[in-house]
């Protein structure tokens, strides 16, 4: 009989559970836009990301703790898909309308968690090829290590994932087995959802303060040498400690016997999360889709009050919006990511973080400095570029329709100003989010009023710019094909393209700012020419091209 | 009227859903679309609503070209597609606001367009809830009254008994004679002979997207006897009524 989980992850992958890199052999267009990313971005981010970590391992190598680079490499990836994981557990494990088709089958629910936890295995492995491979080539090739540690290597990225991915799935399930009850099931969903995330960054901050390590213990681990710091990290996650070790001590023995525990610790969770599916799995997940069917009955009489007339663009705008927050699934990965980055930056301050509030102390004495605002200036809008295009809204606008896209052919409102509502709707977004950011910190920080105010106007045009991009991406080529809303936002490569562009986006204009090194006053003029004239070139790309391929596409 | 002239569409897979089609529906008449599943109805249906360019041929909707001016015809026309699954996430209210707002329909006739309509269709009460707590039938109506909303010229409907209780389909019959007795244009399509008997003053009968037949129910009894390879296509689709 073969493995009925095995037989499930199979199906889920085949009917778009997996990983889609956008290419599609029926469609002319599609190979363009990923080719050209690949061809653009990836050496671009591939030569910075190394050459970091070449600045990382030679300063770490002057103190003789270069091996510490491996245990970042190790504890950043696990805690990148500790949060994602978070996120796509919420999402593929309850949120997806596929689970539904699963139920009724006779299969157990650890065959289904297991199923779905290996496609999200396979998923994650894209973040360790980009966070923690390079890193091991670059060190075993400075170190000139042997064919064995890249084994090594290559067997711990195989197993790396596993850990992180446990733990997020063992607190999601148990947040959405306590939420999955009464009538206000859809709401607490989400609220669980949003638990979730919160719980992972509160943990995710705390275990990453040092305070509990005294500066005698610092200092004598310092003067250790031999790689001696990489005790510190791996706190979050223990196992990266064994992986570690059995990396730096891959010509003796005691590698081996440090691998083997590692591959046998993260064998042990997968273990431990199938014995917790079992229990906890089908008691959550069971009913999670039931439309709440609490009706407030209309009386004739009140009718009058609830008809009302909007313009069609603003209307179309806000019935996307209403899509958006309504879905659990969009809501979580489309609007919540707004509004992360801005409980990134005050949450340090809350929690009273001392480093991070010395650190605002002495960003706060720059950016006082009138000389520097001008620099200030650009990199902020280089850094709102690249959260504006993160959020992936304009990104899955057009596959988010999915079978349903017919809709938008047949409705008499023209293709532009309908491409024209699914911009404004990210850039309502994700400019909500935008202000919940800057505020407190041109508070926090005690920026001037008029240079808020002008961060505050100009900033809408990378967050115009970036939804502009990520709506071009989708429409030269939307994943329409699903049958579970979550397939359209978070196994999108859109996203993730558009994130590359945007930082692309955000390179140039912090590159524009240091060779130009611009007062404030020049600063206010040249940048936002630059982002005015990159707008007007995508509208118009997106006025021509896009919507002649908006009217080709079929749904 | 509704007007197609030679009018072709083959999918990518070489599979020729529209061959040669020419049609025309006056005004005034209920016009039915008859075939068995996979015809070429529901193509025939997305090219005339603007959904399908055709390969190649001539659309007229109300005297205006689809492919010339998209817009103007689109708004002549409402048209309620075959699965009601749209809009699953919007309030009922909310979905009606939309469509009047896409069809810029004044706020005194759209108050009273949806009070009179929801009235009809017993759906008053639903209205604060979400389609996607509806059943089947009851997301139907609310489609139906949102394309009815900006009270088109031209109504197309696709399969609109199927899901649909006896009383609604009662109601629908009379709301499409209604609709045509203001010399409008109604066209719909249907699988079932039984539905085409009984409410088409004229039909088409369509199958691997070619009309093999159009005129009025008497014709097309009177055609089918005369032709012996027709007949037992007849039948096919009388044995679909059940």
């Amino acid at each position: 009989m073969r493995n009925k989980t095995w037989t499930l992850a199979k199906v889920m992958l085949k009917s778009g559970g997996g990983i889609d890199l956008g290419f599609n052999r029926h469609k002319k267009w599609s190979w363009i836009i990923p080719a050209a990313l690949f061809i653009l971005f990836i050496p671009l981010t591939l030569i910075a990301y190394l050459e970091m970590v070449g600045f990382v391992y030679q300063s770490l190598a002057v103190i003789g703790q270069e091996g510490v680079i491996l245990s970042w490499g190790l504890a950043l990836s696990s805690l990148i898909i500790f949060i994602f994981g978070i996120f796509h557990v919420v999402s593929s494990f309850y949120f997806a309308n596929d689970v539904e088709n699963y139920l009724p089958l006779p299969v157990m629910p650890r065959q289904i968690v297991g199923a779905k936890f290996l496609v999200a295995v396979l998923y994650e492995y894209i973040m360790v090829g980009i966070v923690y491979l390079p890193i091991l080539f670059y060190y075993g090739i400075q170190q000139r290590e042997g064919i064995l540690f890249y084994l090594y290597g290559l067997i711990i990225a195989v197993f790396v994932p596993i850990m992180p991915l446990v733990l997020a799935t063992l607190l999601v399930m148990l947040i959405m087995r306590v939420v999955n009850l009464g009538r206000y099931r859809e709401l607490l969903k989400i609220i669980g959802g949003l638990l979730s995330f919160v719980l992972a960054m509160t943990v995710s901050f705390s275990m990453q303060r040092f305070d509990s390590i005294t500066p005698d213990m610092l200092e004598r681990l310092l003067l250790e040498g031999n790689n001696s710091l990489t005790l510190l990290q791996s706190r979050l996650f223990p196992t990266v400690h064994w992986a570690v070790k059995s990396l730096l001590n891959y010509e003796i023995a005691q590698g081996l016997t440090n691998l083997l525990v590692f591959v046998g610790l993260s064998c042990a969770a997968f273990a431990v999360l199938m014995f917790s599916a079992e229990l906890v799995y089908f008691k959550g997940v069971i009913g999670i889709s039931e439309a709440g069917s609490s009706r407030r009955g209309v009386k004739t009489e009140h009718l009058g009050r609830l008809v009302r007339t909007r313009s069609p663009i603003i209307s179309y705008l806000l019935m996307e919006m209403r899509l958006l927050v309504r879905t659990p699934v969009y809501f979580l990965n489309c609007v919540v990511v707004n509004f992360i980055w801005p409980v990134f930056f005050i949450l340090p301050v809350i929690v009273n973080d001392d480093g991070l509030t010395e650190l605002i102390g002495q960003i706060a004495v720059y950016v006082q400095d009138p000389d520097i605002l001008g620099l200030v200036f650009g990199v902020f809008l280089a850094v709102i570029a690249f959260f504006g295009g993160s959020n992936g809204i304009a990104a899955t606008a057009i596959s988010r329709e999915g079978q349903n896209l017919y809709v938008k052919h047949y409705l008499p409102i023209s293709y532009r100003h309908q491409l024209i509502a699914k911009v404004l709707t990210g850039v309502v977004l994700s400019y909500a989010g935008l202000l919940l950011m800057i505020i407190p910190l041109a508070v926090i920080l005690k920026v001037p009023v008029y240079f808020t105010i002008l961060v505050m106007v100009i900033s809408l045009l990378p967050l115009i710019l970036t939804n502009m991009t990520g709506l071009m991406l989708d429409i030269v080529n939307p994943k329409l094909n699903w049958d579970s809303e979550q397939k359209a936002v978070k196994q999108n490569m859109n996203v993730m393209y558009n994130a590359l562009v945007s930082a692309g986006i955000g390179v140039l204009l912090t590159a524009l700012t240091f060779i130009l090194r611009p007062n404030l006053l020049a600063a206010a003029v040249v940048l936002p020419g630059v982002l005015l004239l990159g707008c007007a070139g995508m509208y118009y790309l997106l006025k021509t091209f896009g919507t002649t391929r908006f009217r080709e596409l079929e749904g | 009227m509704i007007k197609l002239e030679h009018v072709n569409k083959t999918y990518s897979g070489g599979v020729k859903a529209a061959d040669n089609l020419s049609l025309t529906v006056r005004p005034g008449e209920i016009f039915g679309f008859l075939g068995p599943n996979g015809a070429g109805k529901t193509t025939a249906i997305k090219m005339i609503t603007g959904i399908l360019a055709p390969d190649s041929g001539r659309i007229e909707v109300n005297g205006i070209d689809i492919s010339q001016n998209p817009l103007e015809a689109k708004k002549q026309i409402g048209f309620v597609p075959d699965t009601p699954n749209m809009f699953l996430r919007l309030k009922g209210i909310e979905y009606l606001n939309f469509m009047g707002d896409i069809y810029e329909v004044p706020l005194d006739i759209r108050r009273a367009r949806i009070a009179d309509l929801c009235e009809r269709f017993e759906m008053t009460e639903a209205l604060n809830a979400q389609i996607q707590s509806y059943s089947h039938g009851m997301r139907q109506k609310i489609i139906i009254i949102g394309v009815l909303l900006h009270d088109p010229e031209v109504w197309i409907l696709d399969e609109p008994m199927t899901g649909l209780d006896p009383r609604s389909s009662f109601l629908l019959k009379e709301m499409m004679r209604e609709h045509v007795s203001n010399n409008k244009i109604l066209f719909f399509s249907t699988h079932v002979l039984d539905v085409a008997e009984k409410i088409c003053d004229r039909i088409a009968i369509i199958n691997r997207g070619k009309i093999l037949f159009t005129g009025n129910m008497t014709e097309m009894r009177e055609h089918f006897r005369k032709n012996d390879s027709l007949e037992k296509f007849f039948l096919e689709l009388t044995d679909n009524e059940e």
